[in-house]
């Protein structure tokens, strides 16, 4: 099935149609956790987004969230993604690799988001591949500095 | 040393700028500048990376969120003692 739109920057494809009144977006992102000061801070690496929270799995809610929310109104606006696609200037997130406080493990995990009942609307206007956490660690460092 | 800035003062300081800040419930806000959009559940506490990022996807001077209190007399809000 063509789609009106295909957005492709680097890591992330967004797909979207318009015609039936729906945006189907699909996303694959690595998303950079950290300590920020007493808070937490997801900070994609493929989009200019971040978010805090006040712990890690708070962070993780917040951004999916907030995440959903803002391509929701992108496209209320705009009518796509493309105010939003863009990456974030290296120094930002090359700045969280640096933290003194780097967990030394990597935590992988994807979350889908719910099925909506029919009565019931989603708070999540599409449905994501998936969001791809990766924890600062030195192995992290290595790949994203050498790859 | 604390970075941390309250969320609030985020606002404050946000919409001094001539940013559209809009706020629903007890978390969610919608921060607007021209074609720059995004929404975030922000918690009470900020910190200072995300309030750094803020600053130069809006264009306000970062030292403002701590010191709020050395906006222009133009913009400052009422309430806000000069420095």
């Amino acid at each position: 099935m063509p789609y009106d739109e295909v957005m492709e920057s680097n890591q992330v494809t967004a797909f979207a149609r318009h015609e039936t009144q729906t945006a189907i977006v699909g996303l694959i992102l690595q998303v950079l956790l950290a300590r920020d000061g007493s808070s937490w801070i997801a900070q994609a690496l493929d989009l200019d987004y971040a978010t805090a929270g006040t712990s890690l799995e708070d962070v993780k809610r917040r951004f999916e969230m907030g995440l959903c929310e803002t391509m929701q109104i992108h496209f209320n606006l705009f009518g796509n993604l493309s105010n939003f696609l863009h990456r974030p200037p290296e120094e930002e997130w090359q700045g969280l690799l640096k933290t003194a406080d780097a967990q030394q493990y990597i935590q992988v995990s994807v979350h889908e988001f719910p099925k909506r009942k029919q009565d019931q609307p989603s708070p999540f206007p599409f449905p994501f591949g998936g969001i791809r956490y990766l924890m600062e660690t030195m192995e992290n460092q290595q790949r994203l500095l050498w790859s | 040393m604390n970075d941390d800035v309250p969320r609030e003062t985020v606002i404050l300081v946000l919409k001094a700028h001539g940013v559209t800040v809009t706020e629903d419930g007890e978390e969610k806000v919608t921060i607007i500048k021209d074609k720059r959009v995004e929404v975030h559940r922000l918690p009470a506490i900020v910190g200072h990376r995300i309030v750094v990022g803020f600053a130069r996807k809006f264009g306000v001077p970062a030292h403002l969120f701590w010191h709020p209190e050395m906006m222009p007399d133009e913009i400052r809000p009422p309430g806000l003692v000069p420095s």
